[in-house]
């Protein structure tokens, strides 16, 4: 190598040396260490920021060519560094800040970053999402009406639903916000806590209206409920309209836990609207359900009372319940049970079943309720706050027994139109409860007598002995007289016997009079003289006649006294069947004798029966003969009655009016008294004797042998009396009657004592 | 990578520190606390087993508006106001035998009277919730960066936290005179802090929360917000390098916080003289000659604090030690018998030199000297007649004030030159 060569590159050499040291230089100076930012930390409104190793101090500006800078105050600490408060700097703008120290004097900038405005908080059924929510992945929350930020947890928000149930008590505000990215350097400033987002919670809304229905054990709901028992904290679901008492609450049921529980316990249970994307749920209605109880069985008896029915009789007894004595109550309107029909081959579900009520002791159900192999439960109706008693079967399976009839036995009965008789007969029934509820023929009811059914030796069946014992009704329609009729038996078990039994009713004989049925002439010969005999003739029913005891004339008696048979005549039975009965008219004046027992002379005038018997017991009745006096009172009045003292009285003061009338010269008169005046009777006479014996005339008038006459007139069967007040006032008082004698022309005399009533008082 | 292994350690350390300060927080707040009851939530139908007592409290919340209740195997509580007339359910919140009640809707302006029964206890509890302070009146002394307090109503104890800031209340005692403390310690700093450009805090008296033992309890008081006032800004002040003077006033005070590059920890504020005289504020900076070498000082001024204001912000005076007299060699002299010039040969534009010259008999105080700016190698001469012989010539480099061109630099000791002349020589 020539020297020219090394010399140029050594040349080359020291410039490269030089540069590199330049650049190394230059290198240094452009990266020496300038103050740094090692920490932003926007929750604490911090800045802190490391010097140099010269520096002593850090100053700030907010401007790029301040002239004033302001000293962070504070030592530097171990590491160099210093913090400062950046709360006063704005945090709705991008916030630049310059940096240096005393002697890095070149100053460094960091931009604080404005809040985040976006940030927003919603509930969403339940859960809360966050939308705009920075990068910080942090949540916080706090009541608004706390001070205190609490980290909210996205992913198990458990805790928050937990916290909003407690919040729904009232509603309350919520208020949200992001974490902060810390700040580590110039480039990197971090994320403030965004701007705070509300969330409202509102108060629940009111629980819902839900009860039980007692009667069915069902609670009636809706699809947007949820239920929960109120002991249990997780709510279920309701996707039905009713919900079954055992399907949720099976332990107040009585086989299950009910009969554990005491008399007043309950368990509750609670119904509230479930939650929607917008609202919580609403406030719960508790229902206190109280225990079922058992329905106790010892008082219900079911018995069959026919093919076609049974009964269940739940009457007042005395039973042992778990070693106790119970006196259970009949059923009744206020001590209700109900009962229900499962068909053969289905099952009881109490929710779906009908249940029947039972207000009364016995309860009667038909064969169509009930058919034959079905099975029936019965309980304790509910009221408005129990619940029905818990269900037994009562009837395993229905079996009905056999149908009522009269056997092989035919009963064709007889009597005849009012004679009593007892017509009896015999039903055979399946049941010891069977009963005959009425016995008709032709439509109308016959009056009967019914015995208990009596068990059949070697037989399921029973015997009702009964015994027709009254047929007036039917009797009284003459339709039904003379014709066989069937019996329509109707038994208790709504049974009806269509035959087996007949009944013919003769019709009755009738009697007819032919002559008078008044006989007057009492006392005297002759009497009815020109109707001469009392005849009457009777109809008989001839049909079936043979049957029957003959239809004769037994008895005839008048006014309850049988008349003797010698004293009257029966003719045979004519072609019309009818014979005649014939009374001599010596007899029949006979029968009014006083004293002859059938009339007495005060009954004068009355009618009574001439009852005829027959052989056969009828009964004939409806003649009535009336015996009566010839001569009597026509006057209305019959009777007069008048005292001594007030007859004075009435004559003095008369006397004096009369006198002084006698002397009045002035003109006025004094009244004079009418009081009593001499009373007038009249009488007539039977015609026939007055026709025969001619007029008679009264010959005197008295009172208890007083005479007492004051005028006397008889003519044309008719005679007047007039009683003298003066001649009986000197009478002995006394009550007595009228005495009128009269004479005929031949000196027949005719004495009446009796018709007017003369009483005298002192 | 020295730096990026640093930044990565400060970056730790700053985790650290905040899961520090979060524990703190969370171990010291009245935190909002769970059950942990393992009651099963899935009972289904059997009755009741546990008899059930008297309802209980358990926790009175005020700041998280909830109270903590034992059911005690109640099925339902139920809650009423002093009336008594209505009972309410109280719904939701319920874990194992805890139930949580929200009453944050109980105004706290009043008084209130909340009672408590169980459905199957229903023995009546009653809970006394006090009105909360409402008269707390918070002042800010801005002399002592303090605060005084009116109507705290025996409290000992306070919490405040920026009132910008999401940050969790820093609790501290009433009688901030404590400085030993720790909380005092922490809040005067912070105070401090926000004195840079002022800021709000807020304060507030804190709850005491109803615990099963402490029946008795109050909510934290109504927040007062205060304005942190900013310090004022500080002096401008500037050292006269001509006169070595700072322009300070006696309202201000002075600190030398630095000398020759080691903190003068026990430095303590000085009140200034009006025109203060580097040699009393900071000697340390002059040169001695023959005795001390001057060494670099910083000198933080500030306005002192008066019945009114507080302290303003320092300003920051760093003044380079003070050059050596100048050599001999930068300047020569020549006499004649009633002449004497100087020549100051290093004196250049760029490196100004300054000389003041006192006649004789004459006594002036340094500070009194007037000088003469030299920046070339003229002469300049000194007559016998006004400065006669024994007249002293005192020379020095010019400083240099502070500006944006030019760093400050003292004018360096002064060099003494007697002046003489030459005797008069006849024949």
């Amino acid at each position: 190598m020539n020297k020219n060569k090394i010399q140029k590159w050594l040349l080359t050499m020291s410039a490269f040396a030089v540069m590199l040291i330049c650049v190394g230089t230059v290198y240094t100076i452009v990266h020496a260490e300038s103050i740094a930012i090692t920490e932003i930390d926007y929750e604490k409104l911090t800045l802190t920021v490391k010097a140099n190793a010269g520096d002593s101090r850090i100053f700030l500006a907010t401007t790029k060519n301040a002239t004033i800078w302001d000293e962070i105050p504070g030592e530097l600490d171990a590491d160099h560094q210093v913090t400062m408060d950046i709360s006063w700097a704005s945090n709705s703008k991008n916030y630049t800040l310059y940096l240096k120290g005393d002697k890095s004097i070149e100053p460094i900038s960091v931009t604080l970053p404005k809040q985040n405005t976006k940030f927003k908080a919603t509930l969403s059924k339940d859960k809360i999402s966050f939308t705009n929510a920075g990068t910080s992945g942090k949540i916080y929350w706090r009541k608004s009406t706390s001070t205190e930020w609490k980290e909210f947890d996205q992913d198990d928000q458990s805790e928050m639903q937990n916290l909003l149930e407690s919040f729904s008590l009232k509603g309350i505000s919520l208020v949200f916000r992001t974490g902060q990215v810390v700040g580590t350097s110039a480039d990197k400033p971090g994320e403030r806590p965004s701007k705070i987002s509300t969330l409202k919670i509102a108060k629940r809304a009111a629980a819902p209206n839900v009860s039980l229905n007692y009667n069915t054990m069902t609670f009636a709901v809706k699809k947007t409920m949820e239920y929960k028992l109120s002991t249990e904290d997780t709510w279920k679901d309701i996707n039905t309209t009713t919900l079954n008492l055992g399907d949720v609450m099976s332990s107040v049921l009585y086989d299950q836990n009910g009969k554990d529980m005491k008399e007043d316990e309950t368990v509750g249970i609670d119904f509230r609207v479930k939650a929607t994307a917008s609202k919580v749920a609403s406030q719960t209605k508790t229902l206190q359900i109280p225990r079922q109880e058992d329905t106790p069985t010892g008082n219900i008896t079911p018995a069959y009372t026919g093919p076609t029915q049974l009964k269940l009789l739940i009457e007042k007894k005395d039973v042992t319940i778990d070693e106790k004595e119970v006196t259970l109550e009949a059923a009744s309107s206020s001590n209700p049970y109900e009962y229900t029909v499962v068909k053969s081959g289905e099952t009881l579900d109490i929710y779906k079943a009908k249940w029947t009520g039972i207000t009364t002791e016995t309860t009667k159900i038909s064969s169509t309720v009930a058919p034959e192999g079905s099975s029936i439960y019965v309980r304790k109706k509910a009221t408005a706050t129990k619940l029905p008693g818990m269900e037994h079967k009562i009837v395993e399976s229905v079996h009905y027994v056999d149908a009522s009839s009269l056997g092989e036995e035919q009963y064709n009965l007889k009597k005849i139109q009012g004679v009593d008789k007892e017509l009896p007969f015999a039903i055979l029934v399946g049941s010891e409860e069977a009963e005959v509820s009425s016995i008709t023929f032709n439509g109308t009811k016959a009056g009967f007598k019914a015995a208990k059914p009596q068990e059949i030796q070697g037989s399921d069946n029973y015997l009702i002995t009964v015994t027709i014992n009254d047929t007036t009704a039917i009797e009284n329609v003459s339709e039904n007289l003379g014709k066989e009729m069937t019996a329509e038996i109707t038994l208790s078990n709504t049974e009806v016997i269509k035959k087996g039994v007949t009944l013919y009713i003769q019709k009755a004989a009738t009697i007819e009079a032919k002559s008078y049925t008044t006989y007057e002439g009492y006392g005297f010969i002759g009497g009815n003289a020109d109707n001469g005999d009392l005849t009457f003739e009777i109809a008989l029913n001839k049909e079936k006649a043979e049957e029957l005891e003959e239809a004769k004339v037994d008895n005839i008696a008048y006014n309850g006294k049988i008349i003797e048979s010698n004293q009257y005549t029966v003719s045979e039975m004519n072609e019309d069947n009818k014979i005649t009965v014939t009374i001599p008219k010596d007899n029949v004046a006979a029968l009014g004798a006083n004293g002859a027992g059938y009339v007495t002379r005060n009954k004068y005038g009355t009618a009574y029966s001439l009852v005829v018997t027959l052989k056969n017991g009828e009964k004939l009745d409806n003649i009535k003969l009336t015996v009566d006096y010839p001569v009597k009172v026509s006057s209305s009045s019959k009777f007069f009655g008048i005292s001594k003292e007030s007859y004075k009285t009435f004559k003095d003061e008369k006397k004096a009016a009369e006198e002084a009338n006698k002397n009045n010269t002035s003109g006025n008169t004094v009244p004079v008294p009418t009081t009593y005046s001499n009373p007038e009777i009249t009488y007539t006479i039977q015609s026939d004797i007055y026709k025969e014996d001619g007029d008679y005339h009264v010959t005197s008038l008295k009172w208890n042998d007083n005479d007492v006459f004051a005028a006397g007139d008889a003519k044309d069967g008719a005679f007047t009396v007039t009683v003298d007040l003066d001649k009986l006032v000197k009478a002995t008082a006394g009550s007595a009657s009228l005495v009128v004698t009269l004479e005929n022309a031949t000196g027949k005399t005719i004495t009446v004592d009796y018709g007017y009533q003369i009483t005298l008082t002192d | 990578m020295n730096q990026a292994k640093q930044i990565w350690k400060n970056y730790l350390i700053r985790i650290a520190f905040i899961f520090a300060m979060l524990g703190f927080c969370l171990w010291n707040k009245n935190a909002y606390v769970l059950a942990e009851e393992t009651a099963s939530s899935t009972e289904e139908t059997t009755p009741v087993t546990e008899e059930a007592k008297a309802v209980e409290v358990v926790y009175i919340d005020f700041e998280q508006g909830m109270i903590q209740i034992k059911a005690n195997h109640n099925t339902k509580v139920y809650y009423s106001d002093a009336s008594q007339k209505t009972w309410n359910v109280l719904e939701g919140g319920k874990s194992g035998d805890i139930l949580t009640m929200d009453i944050s809707w109980i105004s706290a302006a009043k008084d209130y009277e909340l009672n408590l029964k169980g459905s199957d206890d229903e023995t009546v509890v009653s809970v006394d919730l006090p009105k909360y302070n409402s008269k707390l009146k918070v002042k800010f002394d801005k002399v002592d960066g303090t605060l005084e307090f009116t109507n705290e109503e025996g409290a000992t104890e306070f919490e405040w936290r920026k009132a910008a800031a999401v940050d969790s209340w820093a609790k501290a005692p009433i009688d901030l005179s404590k400085t030993e403390q720790k909380e005092v310690q922490e809040f005067l700093k912070e105070i401090e802090a926000m004195r840079v450009k002022g800021g709000k805090i807020q304060v507030r008296i804190p709850q005491k929360a109803i615990t099963s033992k402490d029946a008795v309890g109050s909510r934290p008081s109504k927040i007062v917000t205060v304005s942190v006032t900013k310090r004022g800004n500080a002096p401008s002040v500037k050292v006269v390098s001509n006169s070595m003077q700072v322009n300070t006033t006696d309202k201000m005070e002075y600190k030398v916080i630095s000398v020759a590059g080691s903190p003068q920890a026990d430095a303590k504020w000085t009140v200034c003289d009006k025109k203060m005289s580097l040699s009393n504020m900071a000697p340390q900076v002059l040169n001695v000659s023959g005795s001390s070498v001057g060494q670099d000082v910083i000198v933080a001024v500030r306005k002192a604090e008066t019945e009114k204001a507080a302290y303003t912000k320092s300003s920051y005076l760093t003044i380079p030690a003070q050059p050596g007299a100048p050599e001999a060699s930068s300047f020569s002299t020549s006499k004649t018998s009633s002449k004497f010039s100087l020549i100051i040969g290093d004196a250049t534009k760029y490196t100004p030199y300054q000389y003041a010259v006192v006649a004789k008999g004459d006594t002036k105080s340094d500070s009194d000297l007037k000088w003469k700016t030299v920046s070339s190698a003229k002469e300049v001469s000194f007559n016998i007649k006004k400065y006669p012989e024994g007249s002293t010539i005192y020379v020095r480099t010019k400083g240099e004030n502070l500006s944006k061109k030019t760093e400050l630099k003292l004018p360096s000791a002064y060099t003494t030159i007697s002046i003489s002349y030459l005797a008069e020589t006849k024949e």
